[in-house]
């Protein structure tokens, strides 16, 4: 009966954290956690259209969430929740622009056949790949991942020992942290 | 390579491997990123402080808001007006997304 009784405190808890917990864990964000949500809001902000800024695409993020309209799932850290909100405001925000443009929805979710979004994406690309213009190795690790390969792939593909990609990878987090500082990208 | 010939998926996935990237990196990692940028770190930091003030400011100005089940007046509308309302404010949206804030909850 005790097991039964602990179900029903269970059943009667909220799904995910209450919108105050939200709150104060955007409170608690150290400086690191800041600076790092920026970085992901920038980079996720390179292929949005209708001019929308990466502060636009964190604000709504950070909304939906502070109001529930995103139900922050437990277990998961914040700043991944908050990212997770952001990749699917942009894909939200594609198919809103071609609404507007009283285009038909793209048959499927990733907007393969939208040639708006395709060309968005492919400069952002271009200024992904600018980023690392002098870095031979961190230019073969991007390409690795534009392709959809995992780390071993990268490695075996680009005759990359487990240390040469650890350190290119660690250059890449370094390069993209601090554009996240800049004001503006290649 | 399928991802070469669809920019779309080949971004997606590039951007999905460099946000586990970001979001791993160890905080001593972030930090040296940032060691020799003082002025910008501190005014990046502030400017995202800013924005989550503002946040949960507009998410106490919305906490009347009806709920989401009003597909019209709903809270997700209302957000959705939030983002379009600081486009508008900057001058990026066109005049026919203009309309659209008229549902704007008064």
């Amino acid at each position: 009966m005790a097991g039964t009784s602990q179900q029903v405190k269970e059943w009667g808890r909220p799904a995910g954290p209450l919108q105050r917990d939200v709150g104060a864990a955007l409170a608690a964000l150290s400086e690191e956690d800041l600076l790092r949500l920026r970085a992901i809001a920038r980079l996720r902000a390179r292929a949005l259209p209708d001019g929308m800024s990466w502060s636009d695409l964190l604000h709504e993020a950070v909304l939906r969430a502070l109001t529930g309209a995103r139900p922050w799932p437990p277990g998961v850290p914040l700043l991944a929740f908050l990212a997770g909100v952001m990749r699917s405001l942009c894909d939200e925000e594609w198919r809103r622009h071609r609404r507007q443009d009283h285009l038909p929805a793209p048959l499927g979710s990733g907007g393969a056949d939208d040639p708006e979004r395709a060309c968005a994406a492919a400069e952002a690309l271009a200024a992904i790949q600018r980023l690392f213009a002098s870095d031979e190795a961190a230019l073969k690790v991007i390409t690795g991942l534009i392709s959809g390969m995992a780390a071993e792939e990268i490695r075996r593909h680009y005759g990359l020992t487990a240390v040469k990609y650890d350190t290119t990878r660690r250059r890449i987090r370094r390069t993209l942290l601090r554009h996240g500082l800049a004001w503006s990208w290649p | 390579m399928t991802h070469v010939n669809y920019p779309q998926s080949g971004l997606t996935a590039l951007l999905d491997a460099l946000e586990q990237e970001l979001l791993a990196a160890p905080a001593d990692e972030v930090r040296s990123a940032w060691r020799k940028s003082g002025r910008a770190r501190n005014m990046a930091r502030l400017e995202v402080q800013a924005l989550l003030d503002e946040a949960i400011a507009a998410s106490e100005d919305g906490s009347a808001a009806p709920s989401p089940s009003d597909t019209c007046t709903g809270l997700d509308r209302l957000l959705g007006v939030s983002m379009r309302l600081r486009l508008a404010a900057r001058g990026h949206l066109r005049a026919g997304a203009v309309p659209f804030l008229s549902c704007r909850r008064h």
